[in-house]
């Protein structure tokens, strides 16, 4: 199997899990719509390179469960094919964590 | 009697499930696979009913402007209430892994299209004999002629070959005569003698009553050389039609990148120096006229899309998709001594030659006006230039106009500063040979007609 291939392989194996997981009531049609959007973003798309710096921002920050729920309800709300709605979701969610962070520096 | 004559035809001689899996994965992964498969193929050529309303879901997603991948398609089939069963996911996982090399897209579309042409011959035949067995009273003549016919239909190609009859052509030919008849009246009554376009505006008013505007399937020709105003022509043009006019259209450029290509756009629609503008050597009142310049950009129909490797196949693959999901009017390509060659082997003016052919053939099959932008040699000349002019419909040259045509030229003396010649080499429907003097401003990038001194 060539890189190309496996790659391929890779993103589809990846959204029939993620596909599986809503039929089996392990995730809410809100979740999985997200993460097979992120997926196709990362792996065949490409637009939001910040959206996954983010992500990692948000996951190495210790966000407390508040800011983790909204943070949470804005990704699932973000409209991937409308570019506003992608950039002012994604400023929220900056903010978010930077809320964080200057209560955690204080 | 119908099973008996399909009895005779193994089932796997109709039918090739492999090649249809193989394009439905390949379109859900790579895009030019999917333009090349939604150009060749309908729904009616998959033989498996689920495979065809796989396609026609990869279809509609593609026609709403969605890139098809697989995730789009699961979630498209979910909000349609289409998979709803594990056994629904399955299948489509299986349909989404047979990988093929991209690039063999063509190879399994054939295959594909193939075992269609089969079915429909088989679907003949069987009908045929039906048909033969249950007449009691047989007209040889009117059954062989029908045959005939059906079968001439199967042989066919199923691109734009169309024989015009008899009746259709003189049809046509009274309808030509009859619209132009009844703009003819209009114009002198209503428009005073000024004749109405008839296609999209050249953004030059001499240019436009010569030409009556790009009209759809023409191929135009625009020759300058280096650093005489070529892009800044081509992006006059998509100022008339897109911003002007709100018209789509695509911009093809292999030399400038998308910075590059906004920031003229800053200079064009607000008049202020190129050079100043990328220094940023601006104030702020300037900068507030081009943030206002922008924002009519923002409102307009221009597509841009930089590609330093544009090859003649790329360029069909765009443009198809541009007219599917945005009816584009016009492509500019900008330019085409940029675009990489097939065959290293050949001269530059039959690569040329090749690539205006199928610019050609583009403009006709899309009914989009195409404009190529050429580079002409140091001495104003044009290698392969007459077989480019038989190709084209319109060739124009831009070329400046020098100190001594400007002394000595008595007509030049009735323009208010003309500094360049818009000439025109060929045209289809009109008058050629001509020049129009035109003023281009080389740090605003813009251009316009040369005023008459009144």
């Amino acid at each position: 199997m060539d890189d190309n291939e496996e790659r391929k392989k890779l993103y589809d194996d990846t959204a029939k899990r993620v596909f599986d997981a809503n039929m089996r009531g392990n995730l809410s049609v809100g979740e999985m719509s997200f993460l097979l959007s992120l997926l196709d973003q990362v792996m065949m798309k490409r637009q939001y390179p910040d959206l996954v710096q983010l992500l990692r921002e948000w996951k190495d920050s210790k966000a407390d469960e508040e800011i983790n729920l909204i943070i949470k309800e804005t990704l699932i709300n973000i409209d991937f094919n409308n570019q506003k709605s992608v950039i002012a979701n994604l400023d929220i969610i900056k903010d978010l964590l930077g809320v964080q962070g200057g209560q955690e520096d204080a | 009697m119908k099973a008996r004559a399909r009895n005779q035809v193994p089932e796997e001689t109709l039918y090739d499930l492999e090649s249809e899996y193989r394009v439905l994965s390949s379109m859900l992964h790579s895009e030019e696979a999917c333009i090349e498969a939604y150009d060749q193929l309908s729904i009616s050529d998959f033989y498996s009913p689920q495979n065809g309303n796989i396609f026609a879901m990869i279809r509609n997603l593609y026609e709403r402007d969605l890139r098809p991948t697989y995730v789009e398609l699961l979630k498209e089939g979910h909000s349609l209430g289409i998979l709803t069963s594990p056994n629904d996911i399955e299948q489509l996982h299986y349909v989404a892994s047979q990988y093929i090399d991209d690039e063999n897209i063509k190879y399994w579309i054939k295959r594909v299209k193939d075992k269609s042409r089969l079915r429909k011959y088989e679907d003949f035949l069987r009908n045929s004999y039906q048909s033969l067995a249950e007449q009691k009273e047989i007209d040889v003549e009117q059954v062989l002629m029908e045959a005939e016919e059906k079968l001439t239909n199967l042989t066919a190609l199923e691109i734009d070959d169309h024989v015009d009859s008899p009746f259709e052509m003189a049809a046509l030919g009274y309808d030509e005569v009859e619209r132009r008849f009844l703009r003819y009246k209009e114009i002198k009554e209503l428009h005073k003698g000024v004749l109405p376009m008839d296609g999209l505006t050249t953004g030059f008013n001499t240019l436009d009553r010569v030409t009556l505007g790009y009209k759809p399937g023409d191929l135009i020709i625009l020759g300058a050389q280096t650093g005489h105003g070529k892009t800044a022509f081509a992006l006059h043009t998509a100022r008339a039609i897109a911003v002007e006019q709100q018209k789509n259209l695509l911009y093809l450029n292999t030399e400038m990148s998308r910075q590059q290509i906004a920031l003229r756009w800053g200079s064009i629609l607000s008049s202020i120096e190129h050079d100043r503008i990328r220094k940023g050597d601006i104030n702020e009142s300037e900068l507030s006229i081009i943030l206002n310049a922008y924002s009519r950009l923002r409102e307009s129909g221009f597509y841009s899309y930089p590609c330093p490797n544009l090859t003649p196949e790329k360029s069909i693959s765009i443009a198809r998709k541009f007219k599917v999901q945005r009816n584009i009017e016009m492509m500019i390509v900008d330019y085409v001594g940029r675009m990489e060659k097939h065959d290293p082997r050949q001269a530059e003016w039959q690569v040329l030659e090749q690539i205006v052919k199928t610019q050609k053939m583009l403009a006709q099959n899309l009914n989009i006006a195409v404009m190529v932008l050429v580079q002409l040699n140091p001495d104003g000349t044009l290698q392969g230039a007459r077989r480019m002019k038989n190709e084209c419909d319109l060739m124009l040259k831009l070329a400046p106009l020098s100190k001594e045509e400007l002394q000595d030229n008595e007509e030049l003396k009735k323009y208010k500063n003309p500094n360049y010649y818009l000439v025109i080499e060929k045209n289809r429907d009109g008058i050629s040979g001509m020049g129009i003097p035109i003023v281009f401003d080389q740090q605003k990038q813009t251009m316009k007609d040369a005023e008459r001194i009144s």
